[in-house]
């Protein structure tokens, strides 16, 4: 019989997922913010 | 006082913060000489360079965190989200103070873009933040005081550029959202403090000593890098301010022949 604190340690395995998900979403919120202030500024301009 | 102010020259002098002492050069430069492109430019250009090497290094070469492995990355991106969301809004007030003191309408535009860019900073900061509570917490949100905090935070800039939208004389307009940005900044120490002052799920602020090295120069290049994307945008979204406002000043009148 394995005992539970040999099994439970608290620590979190995985969730990289999560990571690229966070880093993507990043990235994607700078280039649409771009993209917006680029397309604001030439319907300004014309 | 002292330990303090030792801890803030330790942290300012640190190899990592060439990133943003040559970034501020660059920019200093771009504006004296004046180039062809917009000064901006070159401080964009620079803060995407580091979000690109800080991401890359986050994701393999700084260590997994002792208790949250490969999920305690995200923090490269959703601490910097943070801090430079609060230092967006503190340049919103900050530029909310000058035009009420001096009614100078380039105040007023950087009012306008610092709650944009504070806003657009702080939603990725929510949504970093849900992605990350949901592996650690497992939850993707909890009406914790931080993220509450966070939440009013965003809402209460989302409601001064309503009102903004809402008046249309410019003078009166400038005034009443300098007052609004002014109390909506209010928020912002709560939020920082919220951690310390009610039992918060989310973790008290981190000091440099409780963080590897490598950690600590990760995190430093990704907030250097999204300052400096930060500044870019603002400058930005200053000139869509000014060139709205240009337009929505009416013509000048003409002078009837002979009334010289």
């Amino acid at each position: 019989m394995i005992p539970i604190a040999a099994e439970v340690t608290g620590r979190i395995e995985g969730g990289w997922e999560f990571v690229f998900a966070a880093y993507a979403i990043t990235w994607a919120t700078f280039g649409l913010y771009t993209l917006s202030l680029w397309a604001r500024a030439r319907r300004e301009e014309s | 006082m002292m330990s303090f102010l030792s801890g803030l020259w330790a942290i300012l002098t640190e190899p990592v913060n060439f990133i943003g002492w040559l970034g501020f050069a660059m920019m200093a430069g771009a504006i004296r000489m004046k180039p062809k492109f917009a000064w901006e430019h070159t401080v964009g250009v620079w803060g995407l360079l580091w979000l690109t090497i800080g991401c890359a290094l986050g994701l393999g070469w700084a260590p997994k965190e002792a208790m949250m492995g490969e999920v305690g990355r995200i923090l490269y991106v959703h601490v910097p989200a943070a801090w430079i969301a609060m230092v967006v809004f503190t340049i919103a007030f900050v530029s909310a103070l000058g035009y009420l003191f001096s009614g100078r309408l380039g105040w007023d535009w950087a009012v306008e873009a610092a709650c944009e860019v504070g806003v657009v900073l702080n939603g990725l900061l929510l949504v970093l933040g849900s992605i990350f509570a949901k592996p650690t917490w497992n939850t993707w949100w909890t009406w914790d005081p931080r993220l509450t905090a966070s939440l009013v935070m965003m809402l209460t800039f989302i409601g001064v550029i309503l009102l903004r939208g809402a008046v249309r004389d410019p003078n009166r307009r400038a005034t009443w959202t300098g007052v609004a940005t002014i109390v909506a900044y209010l928020n912002i120490p709560i939020t920082y403090m919220s951690v310390r002052w009610w039992a918060s799920m989310h973790q008290q602020q981190s000091t440099p000593a409780t963080m590897n090295d490598e950690m600590k120069m990760v995190m430093r290049m990704c907030a250097w890098a999204f300052l400096m994307i930060s500044i870019w945008f603002i400058a930005r979204r200053w000139r869509l301010a000014q060139a709205n406002a240009m337009a929505e000043m009416p013509e000048p009148l003409e002078i009837p022949k002979g009334a010289r």
